[in-house]
């Protein structure tokens, strides 16, 4: 079964090679658990819609023999927070908010590990630099702290800071 | 057919038969084809790869270009986990900042976000960081005596721990006998802190599933003591005048870690006096012989070699054996071992000695590390 039909939440019908969409644990699963035999069986995918669905094609495309990353390496410390991204990656993430946004919820519906890391950087990039005036500013987040509850924070913050 | 290209970035897509859509129109039901040919890329799938890797710093991010206008990321409404995921990509540094942003965030960054912590026990506020996500910690001092129960509440979430500085037995099996998903574990004693954890006070650690890392670093109190006989000949039955006192390994060479990679145990005295001690971390190596990749070690004796088994050359059978054994023809282990040469074995000093491992390598030890004593 080289092909797959995928119907989005729109309706519209994506017919992709399964090579493509190997990344996505949920369609494998899907496909595993419908028996999917030929080609012109169809797996519903209710929480993404035809645009995003197209967006997360064309990062599977691109994607599709990038090896599977390493889990651990016994030599390298625990862990580093990293946040490299390739140039293509960084072009194809240009878009509007509620697109990323829709682009993010699709990947976790999908369970595809490699663009949720890509979304999720992109995010935590925003926030970057910011002050907390300026993170509930561009996230357009109510400040409901009292005076007192942010003293307080400022005083259990020093166990925050790296030594 | 025809094909059409999503945005800038879109691989081929090739419209079905029947489909008359233009390329921005998706309102009616459609049926496209993505195929894996990668023959006619876009721009983007031209640049190699290898080349690409940027900081994400060198890179606008929708928020910059300005793209959005008035758009705003609806952050909130983002599942917990995946707003704790995006808040644990970012540096420990910047937590201060946003758990000062509402009350939502600094309940997720408390609840979600893993840190890394250092603890001197005198100076840092032990009951605030107990109830935090603990991913890391490093000891410098933890002697204070502290309630029964894991040192952190949720204990499953520390992945490493290094302990560099005095930490009681009891705060040591504390913090990680609960601490089941641990991967890498250092422990560190110095000789002119006489008062430090002593290695051989560990608990078993049996437990330690996941452990993949285990750093053994010890200056013992019994460096002091002198020898009195030289290294060769028997020296494995050396007898000091001033006999070193009863030196037990620690109790974790018993433990087997399925999961071990690197071990490493630098001990800085004279070790090779107690043959059973040598013997047990042998043994140890042993049992995990197919799982490590690499070893350091500065125990090893040229009169191990003696203490070892000369009549058996096959340690591939040794798994599932407590029995050490000692390779022949060692001497053409450097310039035969082709599995050695592909993994980029670092193997120096006197071979004699180390054969026994050397052997054991062969296959799957990607560098070895000695130091005679």
């Amino acid at each position: 079964m080289p092909f797959v039909n995928l119907e989005s939440s729109d309706g519209d019908l994506v017919k992709v090679d399964v090579d493509v969409i190997k990344c996505s644990v949920t369609i494998n699963a899907l496909i595993e658990h419908l028996g999917l035999e030929d080609d012109n069986e169809v797996v519903p995918l209710q929480n993404v819609g035809t645009e995003t669905l197209h967006k997360v094609l064309a990062w599977a495309k691109h994607h599709k023999d990038d090896l599977p990353s390493v889990d651990d390496d016994e030599d390298d410390p625990p862990r580093e927070r990293r946040t490299d991204i390739t140039t293509w990656d960084a072009n194809f993430i240009k878009m509007e908010q509620i697109q990323l946004f829709d682009l993010i919820l699709a990947a976790n519906y999908l369970d595809i590990s490699g663009l949720l890391d890509l979304g999720c950087k992109i995010v935590a990039d925003m926030i970057k630099g910011k002050t907390a005036d300026e993170i509930r500013t561009m996230f357009n987040i109510v400040n409901d702290l009292t005076p007192q509850e942010q003293e307080q924070i400022r005083k259990e913050n020093e166990w925050c800071e790296e030594k | 057919m025809k094909e059409v290209g999503m945005e800038d970035c879109t691989p081929n897509i090739i419209l079905g038969d029947s489909s008359t859509t233009d390329d921005d129109d998706f309102t009616t039901p459609t049926t496209t084809t993505i195929t894996s040919s990668s023959s006619a890329s876009s721009g983007f799938l031209d640049s190699s790869r290898a080349e690409d890797d940027l900081s994400l710093e060198s890179v606008s991010s929708p928020m910059d270009g300005g793209q959005g206008g008035q758009d705003v990321f609806p952050i909130m409404e983002l599942p917990t986990e995946i707003r704790s995921r995006i808040l644990n990509l970012l540096p420990q540094r910047l937590v201060p900042c946003l758990r000062l942003v509402c009350r939502s965030w600094r309940d997720e960054i408390d609840h979600f976000y893993e840190f890394t912590l250092n603890i001197y026990d005198t100076t840092t506020n032990l009951p605030a960081i107990r109830r935090l996500r603990c991913r890391e910690c490093t000891i410098w001092k933890l002697t204070t005596k502290l309630d029964p129960g894991p040192l952190f509440a949720h204990p499953a979430y520390l992945k490493g721990v290094k302990v560099y500085g005095p930490m009681s037995a009891e705060n040591l099996a504390n913090l990680i006998t609960a601490s089941t998903n641990l991967e890498h574990l250092t422990l560190t004693r110095r000789a002119n802190y006489p008062w430090i954890l002593n290695l051989r006070d560990t608990p078993g650690l049996g437990n330690l599933s996941e452990l993949r890392y285990l750093r053994l670093n010890s200056e013992e109190h019994v460096s002091l003591h002198t020898r009195s006989s030289s290294r060769s000949g028997s020296d494995h039955n050396l007898v000091n005048k001033s006999a070193p006192p009863a030196l037990p390994p620690p109790p974790m060479m018993d433990c087997v870690f399925p999961k071990l990679k690197h071990f490493e145990i630098l001990k800085r005295f004279a070790v090779w006096q107690y043959s059973h001690y040598v013997t047990a971390i042998l043994k140890f190596v042993s049992r995990h012989y197919k799982t490590l990749r690499n070893i350091e070690l500065d125990l090893i004796p040229l009169s191990c070699i003696a203490l070892l088994n000369d009549d058996s050359s096959d340690s591939d059978d040794s798994s599932d054996s407590d029995q050490i054994v000692a390779p022949q023809r060692h001497h053409h282990y450097h310039h035969n071992n082709a599995a050695r040469k592909r993994r980029n074995s670092a193997i120096s000093g006197d071979e004699i000695g180390l054969a026994y491992l050397c052997n054991l390598g062969k296959k799957y030890l990607t560098s070895i590390k000695f130091y005679l004593n």
